[in-house]
């Protein structure tokens, strides 16, 4: 069959009926306004997750004021709650993390950017981010079962003895070698944050344009200055955004802390004595609270973590952000 | 490098630069050390501990054996329903922001609060769920759990939906359009085929996450010693008994938690690679 | 120079030409990209059932011109035309004039092929069936005559189940044709379609263009001279957003009126 015949019968500029055209529009009102209550939604979930924490602390937060933060008491029976405790634990056991967490980062991001082969690239940095996948509740277990006697045994006895007598920070590290404390949390909340902030990190790290790093090369400059003197002040703000989204993640951390810290709601310098974390008391408590009063404290609490990690994960954002503007 | 003697400086600067790249590696393997250390610990443990009993049995008194039936069949369903509610309003958010949004700033601001409620601590999740539902209906239960479970997989779907999208040349679209075709018919069956990969990838790596997840289920679908299907009533759920039997004193629950722990994390590293290795078109944040 | 000039005799002369009915008509054509003009007042008719070349140099406003025929601007909102275009007397730029209608019966092939993620056969049936509402049969039939008129049809009739992404570029954009002319449009636009293609396929599609300049009004955009002297039967030089000269082959390519349009098609620029 030729085309010529066809096309001269069938293919003839010719108006047929058209169908289907009114409902088009109608379609794509539809459309639109169902994806967009759909992206609606994910604003409203923020807005109702804050709100309904704040309306659910009220009582808390009207009963004891300030002292809901500044005071250590935490008393179940006597119904006073103060949750210094849990607070200062939440930010101890993170900034430990972050003492771990970051120089292995951006060793881990210098190594995937200017020491590993080609192909080795891809595996190492999966490698990494499969640290990412595993449960929380894994390392939780790993860290009650494992890690904590291997704290307990190998390193608090050598801790307490070099550095307990140390000036001023002695008194952090004076205490039990129980293992179950805020170093050994916030040792492993550090191991947790690593793969989100070293996979971050590489990330930026690659996306520095090319010329950049190929001019310091031309000029002799080692590897190591590449980063330090290139790829770093370049991507600073990257950089210090990667580190604030590990942060948030650590402060907002529940089962992997939970486990080792001890749920204690004595207040202690010791970075060896349990311990009490934001996440880690709303865990454990709340399906025992058994008074209004308490529920409410512990949903007070979580208002606290939520706007703070809140805070930190946008300034996280903010400066990410500027990077991926200054790229375009 | 050149035999000649090296100019002390820059000899001094190559010194430097072994020194930091032999840290940068090790502070590689010192990552990939706990990865090790931790797999190691859940596999000898965990394998040690399974048995069939682990697949036909229900979850044991304090002290007894038993298995984790009625536990893995709470999280597949209320997995399930979190797929069910999160996939769909995820895509059509995610749709939103690449077809429609774009660069408006009701569209940044939306990727900017997805990406803070992508990172958000969990138990805070769990603490929404626990007011919204919980509260208003009066008891723990299985959909509690589902609810929390879909609202940590909905960022994870909105954001690889709006990156999936975004990557479809714009021809694509054009060339749907300029059929006469209605936007709806070219992202509903033009868009969303080439981006399908994408999307399916945001979806499993979603799936992963929330299989694992512990904190949000604590006090939303609770726990259930018992064989339940009754989605309105508390559930059992593998994370949480993992979490109430490893902190228990009896070996026998031990046994049990490490047993979970280790199907658990093969599930979710087997879903984590295989979708990484087969369907992944590229780097994922 | 004399390279460009082919012997054709398909080739319409002036007076052929002048004879036509016009199908496109624009009249004093703006087009802004915010605040900057890329079109300034750009007047011509495309005659019906023939082959228009739009040629000038990159960002001359040629691809920018074929854009406005199908308003597929219109993504883009801080894109903007004013004056007007009359399809058959009828004002497409009013924004009475329904879209969908328009595009129906002016149809765009784009640079890049364009293929649907789907089987070869869906990818014509599938827009086919937003129009009109045809048995199995029917339809068979439709993309049997679309693809064959893309001269696709010997190629891919064993595997009209096979993904289109499966086929070669060349395969592809005539795919993409076969679809555009399966709603049997009555103008089509091809924006440089071949300049993604290999020779072979280049040649394929320009006898695809010949073989079916009787049945459609083609507006081809193409930065290739040769392609305009081998195939148009009017071809129009654009120069930086202005329309410096149109007319029919002869005259483009052997006596231009404009200077302009000597140095272009004798290569001096572009």
């Amino acid at each position: 069959m030729s085309s010529a015949t066809i096309t001269s019968e069938q293919g003839a500029p010719a108006t047929p009926e058209r169908t289907g055209q009114p409902a088009a529009a109608t379609g794509d009102r539809l459309f639109r306004l169902l994806t967009g209550g759909a992206a609606w939604l994910v604003l409203i979930l923020l807005l109702g997750a804050a709100g309904s924490m704040a309306w659910g602390g009220r009582e808390a937060f009207q009963t004891f004021g300030w002292s809901f933060i500044t005071s250590k008491d935490w008393d179940a029976v006597g119904h006073q709650f103060g949750a210094l405790v849990p607070i200062y634990g939440t930010i101890v056991s993170s900034v430990i993390a972050m003492i771990v967490a970051v120089p292995i980062s951006f060793g881990i991001a210098t190594f995937l950017a200017e020491v590993a082969p080609r192909w080795m690239r891809g595996p190492i940095g999966m490698a990494i981010e499969l640290l990412a996948a595993v449960p929380s509740i894994i390392y939780g277990m790993w860290g009650l079962f494992v890690f904590a006697p291997f704290m307990s045994e190998h390193v608090e006895p050598w801790v307490t003895e070099h550095w307990a007598t140390l000036p001023v920070i002695g008194v952090l590290f004076d205490g039990p070698p129980i293992g179950i404390g805020m170093l050994t949390a916030g040792i492993i909340l550090g191991i947790m944050t690593i793969p989100f902030i070293s996979s971050v990190m590489r990330d930026v790290f690659q996306a520095i344009p090319p010329a950049l790093r190929e001019s310091a090369f031309a000029l002799g400059a080692t590897p190591w200055e590449v980063v330090c003197k290139v790829t770093l002040p370049h991507t600073r703000s990257a950089v210090m955004g990667a580190i604030f989204l590990g942060l948030g993640r650590a402060l907002g951390e529940t089962m992997a802390v939970t486990f080792v810290l001890g749920n204690a709601h004595d207040f202690s310098l010791s970075l060896l004595m349990p311990g009490n974390s934001i996440a880690a008391a709303i865990a454990n408590e709340f399906t025992e609270a058994d008074s209004p009063i308490y529920h409410s404290a512990l949903i007070a609490l979580g208002f606290l973590l939520f706007v703070v990690t809140f805070i930190v994960l946008a300034i996280a954002k903010f400066m990410l952000l500027r990077i991926e503007r200054k790229g375009r | 490098m050149s035999r000649q003697p090296m100019n002390p400086i820059v000899r001094r600067r190559q010194i430097t630069n072994a020194i930091a790249l032999v840290l940068a590696t090790g502070a590689t393997l010192f990552g990939l050390l706990w990865l090790v250390w931790i797999l190691w610990t859940t596999v000898t443990q965990g394998a040690s501990a399974l048995s069939p009993a682990l697949f036909t049995q229900m979850t044991p008194p304090p002290g007894e054996e038993g298995g984790l039936l009625n536990a893995f069949y709470g999280s597949a369903v209320m997995i399930l329903l979190a797929i069910v509610v999160g996939t769909p309003i995820g895509i059509l958010a995610g749709t939103y922001l690449s077809e429609f949004g774009k660069t408006s700033v009701l569209a940044e601001t939306i990727r900017f609060i997805n990406d803070i409620l992508l990172s958000a601590p969990s138990i805070v999740v769990g603490l929404f769920i626990y007011e919204l539902v919980v509260t208003t209906t009066g008891h723990f239960s299985g959909y509690a759990g589902g609810l929390a479970l879909g609202m940590i997989l909905l960022p994870v779907v909105v954001r690889t939906t709006d990156e999936a999208l975004r990557l479809i040349p714009n021809q694509l679209r054009e060339a749907g359009l300029a059929l006469g075709l209605p936007q709806w018919k070219v992202v509903g069956y033009v868009i969303y085929r080439s981006a399908s990969t994408g999307i399916a990838t945001g979806v499993l790596l979603g799936v992963a996450r929330i299989s694992g997840e512990t904190a949000p289920l604590l006090f939303t679908a609770l726990n259930n010693q018992y064989w339940s299907t009754d989605l309105s009533a508390p559930m059992a759920n593998v994370p949480v008994v993992i979490f109430q039997y490893a902190m228990s004193p009896y070996d026998s629950w031990h046994a049990l938690a490490w047993a979970g722990a280790f199907v658990v994390t093969a599930f979710v590293l087997a879903l984590s690679i295989a979708v990484r290795l087969f369907l992944r078109p590229r780097s994922f944040k | 120079m004399s390279a460009l000039i082919t012997d054709r005799p398909a080739q319409t002369g002036s007076q052929d030409l002048a004879q036509r009915p016009t199908k496109v008509s624009v009249r004093n054509l703006e087009f802004f990209y915010g605040k900057t003009r890329a079109l300034h007042g750009v007047n011509f008719d495309v005659p019906a059932n023939a082959i228009t070349a739009l040629i000038g140099p990159s960002g001359c406003g040629k691809s920018t011109l074929l854009r406005t025929f199908n308003r597929m601007f219109e993504l883009y909102p801080e894109q903007k035309a004013t004056g007007e275009i009359q399809l058959d007397g009828e004002n497409i730029l009013a924004s009475n004039y329904s879209l969908a209608n328009l595009r129906a019966r002016i149809g765009m092939v784009f640079q890049k092929p364009t293929p649907f993620a789907m089987s070869i056969f869906e990818n014509v049936a599938f827009p086919l069936r937003h129009y009109e509402k045809l048995s199995k049969a029917e339809m068979q039939e439709r993309v049997e005559i679309a693809l064959t008129q893309a001269a696709l049809w010997n190629e891919v009739k064993d595997k009209l189940d096979r993904s289109a992404l499966a086929l070669s570029g060349g395969q592809q954009q005539r795919l993409c044709i076969a679809r555009t002319l399966a709603v049997r449009p009555e103008v089509v636009l091809l924006d440089e379609p071949t300049s993604a293609l290999d020779p072979q396929s280049t040649a394929r599609i320009e006898e695809f263009v010949l073989e079916q300049a009787r049945n459609f009004t083609f507006v081809i955009v193409t930065h290739n001279l040769q392609q305009a002297a081998r195939i148009a039967d009017q071809t129009a030089f654009m120069l930086n957003g202005d329309l410096v000269e149109v007319g029919p082959h002869e005259q483009m390519f052997i006596h231009p009126h404009d200077p302009r349009t000597r140095d272009y098609v004798t290569g001096r620029f572009g």
